[in-house]
């Protein structure tokens, strides 16, 4: 695993024009080309590429055809090497036709949707006003009409949310309708001869109606789900074409996003970009293949160019990927410096593991962790978990907790006895764990404060290495600190320990930390005003370094916080339990208990971890100034971002 | 209850809320969509992802209209239920405005149904028949047979002292128009009477936007109904717009009682809105609708530019909030208008045309 971000090379390479298309897709097959925009390339034979106007088409196309995939709820194919080496070219005429198909039938399906959500409406709304006996919002006739023409009438009924219902066993039609409707039913209804009748009591005549509602309804329900597998089948049917559209429309793009960055003369063609270094072999040796050796290829080092505009390119170790995914999240690191991820895959398990130490609970997590992932491949979050499952079943070893109980003796010592003593002679208590937290706290802000030397050095900041809050002088004074706050606690909390070359040290270090601006200025040759400045800078830096790094140590404290209140919680649903008349309460509770501290406690100290990391940890050395590196790959998303 | 306090929780919800509207850039995007599916698949991830399913169940836009009106609805519930007792008065004010527009809603189903004999089966069921503010029997208003049924549905509400003027002959005769009008003055009077109860700031704020906007709005309904239609002028003073300095001027004295010729309104526009008077003499003389279109306009960009302003400022003001409700509005409407110009197959010509 490389320490550092990777070593970046910034290529151009020239190739005959004649090979631009077999150049483009074996950039894309390879993937590892993050395009650059060539400067300084002037000429009146150098053509830069415009815009592809195609491309506004197909990325249509291709939005289109997402959408349809969503519909059926199926994801996107991702693109093999054999879809970018096929000779075929995304027709966009046949595209837009065989699109143009799909969306007329659906259209039609819609519209027909539309009418049957728009009847389910009506019906339900009948429905509701009957169940809920709103008689002022209906009208009920009871009656008949001319013979043969039920179907005629009931048509014309159901435009004005009315229904007509025929009763088995009686010659009497029921007429349900609004009674806003009033005005149009009646005029249908004199219209078909009724004549009122009333053979029916009003009352089984309602609940004959809600019945007759009842079947209605469920029959639309139907006809709306079958609706709704006529729409999946129109895209299922065609799956196989829009499968093969999208994959050719997506070579397309991607070829389009690669030809965007290349200029060409009347022969040739030239483009730029960063690559890893690692991989200039394999560049050079498959672009001399796909051009018969004919190109030039020329790569500048990335010391000559301003690092800012490098971008930043991780190692890929698949076991800390999760942890990579952390970093990024919080910002990408600077060109050249160290690489975090795999510190804070340590630090993070670590203090996961303090806060909650668990080896059953732990088992859980990492199950449901290895579960999942076999369910959801590449999926971080659950990678992340069996990774902290892990953690808390060392730590659960180590401190004998094992959903809450120590079933077995712990290897190190025992946190619940440490947590609830039985006895005045142990050998750890409370205070011991806060001890062992701000140890560990120490030790993450030194790791931090060691990074943040080594990239200073790497960049050759010397002044900072030394004069800045995370510097030397500053570690020097956090070491004082914590000699001081250790000995003031071996000491009963009664003194201090006392020596003249502490005095002194404090007072130099503090003295040094003014000449930080003096020297600056010297070395910049900046003239004027560097007294105002040195002396609000430094107290600035002062401030900083005596409230900062006692805050920084403290905020440690909240991992012996949440690993007692683990221990706790696990004592409380363990006394609730054994409270419990009978075995099966007892294991019921128990269960419940350990749900709720695996779901509550587990995402706290997920949490909790995470910011201590980002907050305590990165602060001491993170620049999170660095641009991605994003290469052209055929997983690469429309707005030219990686998968 | 200091500022603090009082807008802290809220106002980082909306901040958050904020950041999800759709940018121009979205927006532009959506216009280009060729089908509803396309357009609402690229709105997943923002505040309207949830109608991609309730079209995928129904396949009717004016079901996804009737959902951004009832999500409308639960952000200002949310956002009153957040804040003190006062405070939640003033959004229930504000939130009135879109009570009002859901009772205009049922009172133009009676009117088509009862008084012109027209089919409304399917558009009632697009209306929200929730409580909004007042408790307001919606069922009864939706079955209204005649203007009694609306008056009695109403009776509790602030809204009865509008309706209690009107009955079904005089709508028969006039229309709705003087019916809405009323309706929709009284969240203004609902506002204005919170008013007093506010912050210093917080009032001073409220104020100033419903005197600008109020302003404006008259200008337009002067010029509409009055030079436009020929409105009398008691039947003018009626419609006008219970806030902002104008309708108490002497200018507008005078054009109530004397007949308004385009010289004399051309005077007051270059007192009162010097860059719109200037904007206006680009527009034809003759051509009175485009320069109402051009009044409206500048209405719009004016208040656009005085809301994003209060969304960069104090965040601890009632400023936060109504600056989200005015461009969550301006939002929820250009989605309406892109959801019907795609259904219609010409989405950025119509968005083109609505000048966004």
């Amino acid at each position: 695993m490389n320490v550092f971000t990777l070593k970046m090379s910034l290529l151009t390479a020239l190739v005959l024009k004649e090979h631009a298309g077999p150049v483009k897709k074996k950039l894309l097959e390879l993937g590892v080309v993050d395009f650059r925009e060539l400067e300084g390339l002037t000429g009146d034979d150098v053509v830069r590429a415009g815009t592809d106007e195609t491309l506004e088409q197909v990325g249509s196309i291709l939005q289109q055809v997402e959408s349809l995939f969503h519909q059926v709820h199926e994801t996107l194919p991702l693109l093999t090497q054999e879809d970018i080496g096929a000779d075929t070219e995304i027709d966009l005429h046949a595209s837009e036709r065989l699109l143009d198909e799909i969306f007329r039938s659906l259209a039609t399906l819609r519209e027909k949707q539309k009418q049957v959500t728009g009847l389910l409406s009506r019906y339900r709304e009948l429905y509701g006003y009957l169940k809920s006996n709103r008689s002022d919002f209906l009208d009920v006739h009871i009656g008949s009409f001319n013979e043969g023409q039920a179907e005629r009438l009931s048509g014309r009924l159901i435009a004005h949310s009315a229904m007509l219902v025929s009763p088995e066993n009686s010659s009497a039609f029921i007429v349900l309708s609004l009674t806003r409707e009033r005005q149009n039913v009646e005029p249908v209804l004199s219209s078909f001869g009724w004549s009122e009748d009333m053979t029916i009591l009003p009352s089984e005549a309602g609940e004959m109606c809600l019945q007759e509602l009842e079947r209605r309804i469920s029959t639309v329900e139907d006809e709306k789900a079958k609706l709704l597998d006529s729409i999946t089948k129109v895209i299922r049917d065609r799956m196989e074409g829009l499968e093969s559209l999208y994959r050719q429309g997506r070579v397309r793009q991607l070829l389009g996003y690669i030809s965007g960055h290349f200029s060409s003369t009347r022969n040739t063609t030239i483009f730029s970009g960063w690559i890893p270094s690692a991989d200039t072999e394999l560049f050079e040796t498959a672009l001399q293949d796909v051009t018969g050796g004919v190109c030039v290829i020329e790569y500048t080092e990335e010391k000559e160019v301003d690092r800012s505009k490098v971008p930043v390119a991780l190692d890929d170790t698949p076991f800390l990927r999760p942890f990579e995914k952390l970093v990024m999240n919080y910002s990408t690191p600077q060109y050249g410096s160290v690489n975090p991820t795999l510190f804070v895959a340590v630090s993070y398990l670590t203090m996961f593991g303090l806060m909650f130490a668990d080896a059953g609970q732990g088992l859980v997590i990492f199950l449901l962790g290895l579960i999942g992932s076999r369910i959801k491949k590449e999926n971080s979050i659950l990678q992340l978990m069996m990774y902290l499952g892990a953690a808390s079943i060392v730590s659960g070893v180590l401190f004998g907790s094992y959903f809450g109980f120590p079933l077995f003796p712990p290897l190190w010592f025992d946190y619940h006895g440490a947590v609830f003593p039985h006895s005045s002679d142990v050998l750890y208590d409370v205070y011991s764990i806060l001890g062992i937290t701000l140890k560990f706290g120490i030790v993450v802000i030194f790791t931090g404060l060691f990074i943040n030397w080594v990239n200073l050095i790497r960049r050759r900041e010397w002044i900072h290495l030394v004069f800045e809050k995370n510097g030397i002088l500053g570690a020097f004074l956090f070491a004082i600190g914590i000699y001081l706050s250790f000995g003031f606690v071996s000491s009963g909390y009664t003194s201090f320990p006392s020596s003249n070359l502490i005095v002194v040290s404090i007072a130099l270090a503090v003295a040094a930390l003014f000449f930080r601006v003096p020297l600056e200025h010297f070395l910049t040759h900046k003239r004027g005003g560097f007294l105002l400045d040195s002396f609000m800078e430094w107290i600035v830096i002062i401030l900083e370094i005596f409230s900062g790094y006692l805050s920084n140590t403290l905020s440690f404290m909240r991992v012996a916080g949440l690993g007692i209140a683990h221990v706790s919680l696990m004592a409380a649903f363990g006394e609730i339990a054994s409270l419990s008349p009978n075995t099966a309460g007892y294991v019921l509770i128990l269960i419940l208990g350990n749900t709720l501290v695996i779901a509550l406690e587990g995402l706290s100290a997920a949490i909790q971890s995470l910011r201590l990391n980002y907050y305590e940890f990165f602060t001491k050395f993170f620049l999170g100034d660095g641009t991605p590196y994003s290469p052209i790959t055929r997983n690469t998303r429309s707005s030219g971002r990686r998968i | 209850m200091s500022q603090l306090t009082r807008y802290a929780y809220i106002n980082s919800k909306i901040h958050a809320r904020v950041s999800r509207m759709l940018s121009e850039q979205q927006l532009t995007a959506l216009s280009k969509s060729r089908s509803i599916e396309q357009l609402l698949h690229q709105m997943q991830h923002t505040p309207y992802e949830q109608l991609y399913a309730i079209y995928h169940e129904t396949g009717d836009i004016q079901m996804l209209e009737a959902d951004i009106n009832i999500q409308a609805i639960r952000i200002h519930q949310e956002i009153s239920s957040s804040l003190d007792p006062v405070y939640s008065k003033l959004i229930d004010a504000f939130t009135r405005k879109l009570e009002i527009e859901n009772i205009k809603g049922m009172i133009r189903l009676y009117f088509s149904n009862i008084i012109k004999g027209e089919d409304i089966s399917q558009r009632v069921t697009y209306l929200y028949r929730e409580r909004i503010v007042d408790d307001i029997s919606w069922s009864s208003l939706a079955n209204a047979g005649d203007f009694e049924e609306i008056r009695e549905a109403l009776e509790q509400t602030p809204y009865s002292r509008v309706i209690d003027q009107f009955s079904q002959e005089r709508i028969r005769k006039e229309g709705l128009f003087f019916l809405e009008t009323g309706l929709d003055h009284i969240w203004v009077t609902s506002v204005l009477a919170v008013l007093p109860s506010l912050a210093r700031e917080d009032r001073l704020i409220v104020t100033s936007l419903l005197d600008a906007d109020g302003d404006l709005k008259n200008l337009i309904n002067i010029f509409r109904y009055h030079a436009m239609w020929d409105l009398p002028p008691d039947q003018l003073s009626r419609i006008l717009y219970p806030a902002g300095h104008l309708q108490y001027s002497d200018d507008v004295r005078r054009l109530m009682e004397e007949d308004i010729d385009r010289d004399h309104f051309r005077e007051i526009l270059k007192k009162r809105y010097p860059r719109l008077a200037k904007e206006l003499e680009t527009v034809d003389d003759e051509d009175v609708r485009a320069q109402v279109q051009r009044v409206e306009q500048y209405l719009f960009i004016m208040r656009k530019e005085e809301y994003r302003r209060l969304l960069r400022g104090n965040p601890f003001t009632i400023g936060t909030v109504l600056s989200y409700f005015f461009l969550s509005e301006q939002q929820d409407s250009v989605v309406k208008r892109l959801l019907n110009a795609v259904q219609y197959a010409s989405a950025s010509e119509q968005y083109r045309e609505a000048g966004l």
